[in-house]
């Protein structure tokens, strides 16, 4: 096939309405998320400013006394905003670059998906449908939800990995794989919890159908597909172990306060098919204030089809009704009567809104209507004149873009100096005192701190202070995972710092280790110190198992790297040809 | 029949219904709709009746402030009857039952007009004039804005009526008489003026059928014999579905002078304020408000833009002869064009000097004829030649033009559910809903005011139910006079009374019209007698409310409305009706040889 024939352009082309706002001055603060994306990538900076590869802490949290935002929230995204931050983007620049390759990836990952399985007219239309997704959109301009987002357009990635992977073998697919889902497992904490299930059992489908097809188990499928996802999980360990381990430590109730429980947010049917928009929340009842549909051409080409059926099947059938069948499952689990599910699933209640589900939605509607477009196209058309793109196949991409070109529209606001800085955290929680995050070894959420009035100033953060004794602190250096002062102390002094204690925090005194301790209501980081001069630090580092964790995850991504790149082939012809034969 | 249960585009074309069907499955009601107080209750009213054991109620006890009314005696009773079996039934509310009638109407409208258009044209072209009909801008302001249950539900049944005539006229056989008569009776039965409407329509399209039978290259004679029979069929099967509606449509007619004329066509119903402005054809706006005098109505009247352009182009290109001369479209075109004009002021003379065209009320009721018309020219987009041969890529375009259809109406498929209104479906709210915006008050033509409270609407307001319909407050202050209510149903009341003199009368909170009855029984036999039927003069004033004569002593007293002669003669006239139906039906085999020889196309 050429590929200057291939119509690939067609859908970067009209992809670029989807995030043309984004070359807009300012930013759309309004949206739900928006700051944070901002807010936390500031953070994330810090972090990789204060010297961590792999930040966990984010100074600002919790009034200043900071928080292990990114154990628990997965960073990877923030590891490309932050990429282009470093060659010189400015934080909104940076993020704004992430959500435009966030829209370009999406198309491209379906696009490529759906060539594999359909050819290239399908893949256009299936592009343009994940791309104009209204629940898509929803994600950038109204939730403005970048790392879930970002998820999205990484899933179709991941199962054409996978699909790869059951349908032929390969080491090299098998690491595509594993790499695949790692990055995705990296992406979004919440994905994390329905996606692998989701791919799961279309992965144990598929080999179903496979065993009946062949009528016996294929085992090396299996094989390949658990070693993908043995690899794929090994790679994200350095986020997923101390997520888990390290739950105990945070109060996971603040994460899912009465408005995030799944009871108060199923959707109504109706409003899968309710054309309307907005820019407001969730909330109980079926009056939301943003948009739940499922979209127009989604519907039409996804499900409206199906009769079609009786007629006309598309090619891999069984593959695409695994995709139609997770269409109608998960359009079910988004509504009321599904109740039952998530109560005996409490893992799923970490999903907090049952509309995020709308994401696998239209990604498997992208999938059955590309596949029922396929069916329709393919008699005729040979391999080679899928390549291009019929008037009607012309007409419905337009069609497509045309229904959810007004949604394309967020609500623009300024850009202050204050959103890309470590305030804005600051400015965000004083507004929300309700989303102060807090360590489980302190009483309740802060409601106060020393530092919160410098902040509010733009002076100079107090770092630390003396609870008994004299003395005086002199702050040396605040870091995002590291505080450095200098103490004169007339006596025996207790100094704490102004940061929550947690695992994983030591402390030096003139360069020797300090025991440190949570004292007080907050539970910060509280030492005693002898009389004289001395220059105290402290530092968030590793604990034994982020350390393991680690480890597991560079080894993964070393044989990743080392598969892909074809050394494992020309390693092992070495290591054959180093053995003497008989001959 | 399995031909087409078999075809995707049909089941395509429900499943695309969807978005239309999608506003009915919000938990809340549109109680802020024009007429979806109405419809909650009349259903409420008619499942009073059928708890009684009255399955075609002509009375309903609660309009009027509790006087009554014979309101199904003059509307078609069709949807009503749909509502209240769902609510009957199934565990629904009685919010829920409108909201399943409307999408029962939904559902079927794209059913009967994707049958009526399959019948002549390919299944895809079906599905998009199916679709067309189902998101039709007037269609969908009948459905959420006016809340119109029975004219909705009747426009759903007008393609049924053109299939099954169709079907007739081109291969006659027995059954398809009775399900022409079927379909036509059913329209008669759900909506008083879609009726009218649609007569003209059948018997427009019947002449149309009619010509086209007589086909061309044969003599004079064989054509006029071929179109005088399709007429003959026609006309068989209209006055066979005349005559099964005949117990609802002949006292209709003949009784509505026995009620106030001015309630139903005056003041703000009448029709010179509400003509359609040319402009408004083309109007996107779209409102939840109520039509007004002047071009700013707060509802829609536009015709569609999609819907418009694929009956330009079909237009075109039947002018283009690439319909090879066929004249459906040019038929279409004519009643399109027809009722566009009837909705505007143009057509002032017509409605004022053509009997019955104001019979409508609304000019912009005549945009019904409109979006019929719409959707069956946007079925002769194609010609058949468009999908021989057959390909599976044919169905590229249709399926695009179906989004193009749903899409072009998206932003009129919604509907606005406030908290409802005091009262909400109950007969406390039914009083309310009558006081506060005047409508279900009908009165009967004795009336000479229109009532404005009652004190049975203090008992409904008190939670308290009706135990009789006596104006104690007049027996009470008549020492001659001793009345105690043995029995009260909603359509009869058995009293024991005692009159200490001559010329006394029982006062009822009751409204007059022709059918109520008294009979006089013997306390203790219960022997008749005297039975007389009570007339205007048995009414009393303001509201015309009956009061009953009877002779001094100890009587039972039994009130009933009953049957007149004229509606007894209509019901068995229905009932004849439905014995030629069924012996149709039955007798199937034998007559159709009989029906064949005499109706036989001129092609056979």
């Amino acid at each position: 096939m050429s590929k200057r024939r291939s119509p690939l352009w067609l859908v970067l082309l009209l992809s670029l309405f989807a995030g043309a706002p984004l070359l807009a001055p300012g930013y759309f603060l309004h949206a739900h998320d928006a700051a944070h994306s901002l807010f936390w990538l500031t953070e994330f900076d810090q972090g990789i400013r204060d010297g961590f590869l792999w930040p966990r802490w984010a100074p600002d949290h919790a009034l200043g006394y900071g928080y292990p935002l990114f154990t628990f929230y997965a960073p990877l995204v923030f590891y490309v905003a932050e990429f282009f931050h470093l060659l010189g983007a400015s934080i909104l620049g940076a993020v704004k670059i992430v959500w435009g390759l966030g829209i370009v990836l999406s198309g491209l990952s379906m696009y490529a998906l759906v060539r594999r399985l359909w050819g290239a007219g399908p893949a256009v239309i299936a592009a343009l449908l994940y791309v104009y997704a209204p629940y898509h959109l929803v994600n950038i301009y109204v939730r403005s939800a970048l790392a879930e987002f970002v998820a999205m357009g990484l899933y179709p990635w991941v199962v054409l990995c996978f699909w790869d992977v059951l349908a032929q073998g390969g080491r090299r697919r098998v690491a595509w794989a594993a790499l695949s889902f790692g990055l995705l497992l990296l992406t979004h904490s919440v994905t994390v919890v329905f996606f692998p299930p989701v791919l799961i059992l279309l992965i144990l489908y598929w080999l179903a159908v496979q065993a009946w097809r062949q009528k016996s188990v294929p085992w090396a499928a299996i094989l390949r597909a658990a070693v993908a996802g043995v690899g794929g999980a090994m790679l994200a360990a350095i986020f997923l172990l101390p997520a888990v381990a390290e739950s105990r430590y945070i109060v996971p109730d603040q994460w899912l306060p009465d408005t995030y429980q799944y009871g108060n947010q199923f959707l109504y049917p109706f409003q899968w098919f309710q054309n309307n928009w907005g820019f407001g929340f969730a909330i109980e009842g079926p009056d939301d204030g943003m948009s739940m549909q499922v979209g127009l051409w989604l519907f039409v080409l996804g499900l409206g089809t199906l009769p079609l059926l009786w007629r006309h099947r598309p090619r891999h059938l069984f593959t695409w009704a695994g995709f139609g069948l997770l269409a109608v499952g998960t359009l079910w689990l988004t509504q009321a009567g599904s109740h039952f599910l998530w109560s005996l699933l409490p893992l799923m209640a970490l999903i907090q809104f049952p509309f995020r589900l709308l994401a696998l939605i239209d990604f498997s509607l992208a999938l059955t209507a590309a596949g029922m477009i396929a069916a329709l196209t393919e008699p005729a058309a040979s391999s080679h004149s899928q390549q291009r793109l019929s008037p009607a196949l012309l007409a419905l991409a337009l069609a497509i873009v045309f229904v959810s070109y007004p949604m394309t529209r967020p609500q623009h606001t300024p850009i202050t100096v204050h959103s890309q800085s470590p305030r804005a955290v600051i400015d965000f929680e004083v507004t929300y005192p309700d989303m102060r995050g807090s360590t489980a070894f302190a009483k309740a959420p802060p409601q106060d701190s020393p530092k919160l009035a410098a902040y509010l100033a733009n002076e100079p953060l107090p770092l630390a202070g003396i609870l008994a004794g004299q003395g005086t602190i002199r702050p040396l250096h605040h870091g995002a995972g590291s505080e450095r002062i200098h103490l004169s102390a007339q006596s025996p002094v207790t100094v704490q710092f102004y940061t929550y204690w947690y695992p994983g925090w030591q402390g030096e005194i003139d360069g020797q280790p300090l025991p440190l301790v949570a004292a007080g209501p907050d539970a910060l980081i509280t030492l005693q110190a002898p009389a004289g001069e001395h220059e105290i630090a402290i530092r968030f580092r590793n604990t034994p198992l982020r350390s393991g964790a680690a480890v597991l995850s560079l080894l993964s991504l070393l044989i990743i790297m080392i598969v892909l790149s074809g050394l494992d082939t020309r390693i092992w012809r070495r290591f054959r040809a180093s053995i003497p034969t008989d001959s | 029949m399995k031909r087409v249960l078999r075809s995707p585009a049909l089941w395509m074309t429900l499943l695309l219904s969807l978005f239309a069907v999608a506003p009915f499955l919000h938990p809340g009601y549109f109680w802020s709709a024009n007429d979806a107080r109405h419809d909650v209750f009349f259903i409420l009213q008619y499942n009073l009746s059928w708890n009684e054991g009255v399955l075609l109620p002509r009375w309903s006890p609660d309009w009027a402030f509790g006087y009554g009314y014979p309101f199904f005696n003059l509307v078609a009773p069709g949807a009503t009857f749909v509502g209240t079996a769902l609510y009957h039934f199934l565990p629904l509310s009685l919010e829920s039952a409108v909201k399943g009638t409307f999408i029962i109407s939904i559902l079927l409208s794209a059913l009967g007009m994707w049958l009526f258009v399959r019948e002549w044209a390919d299944e895809r072209a079906a599905m998009v004039a199916a679709l067309v009909y189902v998101y039709a801008p007037y269609h969908l302001l009948d459905i959420t804005v006016r809340a119109a249950m029975g004219e909705s539900l009747a426009l759903a049944l007008v393609p049924f009526a053109l299939w099954t005539l169709r079907r007739l006229v081109r291969r006659p056989t027995p059954q398809r008489i009775v399900w022409f008569a079927l379909s036509y009776a059913a329209i008669h039965l759900t909506h008083n003026f879609i009726a009218l409407l649609s007569t003209g329509l059948l018997l427009a399209y019947l002449a149309a059928l009619a010509v086209a039978q007589a086909g061309r290259g044969h003599a004079l004679g064989i054509r006029l014999r071929a179109g005088f029979r399709s007429i003959v069929l026609g006309g068989l099967g209209l006055g066979l579905g005349l005559g099964l509606a005949a117990f609802f449509v002949f006292p209709a007619l003949l009784e509505f002078q026995y009620v106030r004329q001015d309630q139903w066509f005056g003041g703000y119903y009448d029709f010179h304020d509400h003509f359609v402005y040319f402009s408004q054809f083309f109007d996107p706006r779209w409102g939840f408000g109520i039509s007004v005098p002047g071009p700013d109505d707060a509802i829609s009247f536009q015709l569609g833009l999609v819907a418009l352009t694929l009956a330009g182009v079909a237009v075109w290109r039947w002018w283009r002869g690439q319909r090879h001369g066929r004249g459906e479209p040019g038929f279409w075109l004519l009643i399109l064009v027809g009722g566009a004009w009837l909705s505007t002021a143009a057509a002032t003379w017509a409605w004022d000097h053509v009997p019955l065209v104001a019979s409508a009320q609304f000019p912009w009721r005549y945009l019904s004829l409109a979006i019929l018309a719409l959707a069956v020219l946007a079925a002769h987009v194609w010609t058949p030649d468009d999908f021989t041969p057959p390909h599976p890529r044919q169905w590229l375009a249709p399926i695009l033009l179906s989004g193009l259809v749903i899409l072009g109406s998206s932003r009129y498929v919604q509907m606005q559910t406030p908290p409802p209104p005091p009262g909400g479906a109950t007969l406390a709210g039914l009083m309310e809903f009558e006081r506060s915006a005047n409508e279900m008050t009908g009165m009967t033509a004795t009336a000479a005011e229109v009532a404005t409270w009652s004190p049975l609407a203090d008992l409904h307001m008190a939670g308290i139910k009706i135990g009789n319909q006596v104006d104690y407050s007049l027996v009470d202050a008549n020492d001659q006079l001793v009345v105690d209510v043995k029995e009260h149903r909603i359509d009869s009341e058995l009293l024991w009374v005692r009159a200490l003199s001559a010329g006394q009368s029982v006062p009822f909170y009751r409204q007059w019209f022709p059918g109520w009855t008294a009979t006089l029984l013997d306390p203790d036999s219960g022997a008749e007698i005297a039975h007389f039927s009570l007339g205007p003069e048995h009414t009393r004033p303001p509201y015309g409310l009956l009061t009953v004569p009877v002779p001094q002593g100890d009587h039972l007293l039994l009130i009933r409305f009953q049957n007149t002669p004229l509606r007894t003669a209509s019901n068995v006239v229905s009932a004849l009706s439905m014995a030629v139906a069924l012996l149709l039906l039955l007798a199937a085999r034998w007559l159709s040889p009989v029906i064949h020889r005499f109706f036989a196309p001129i092609s056979d």
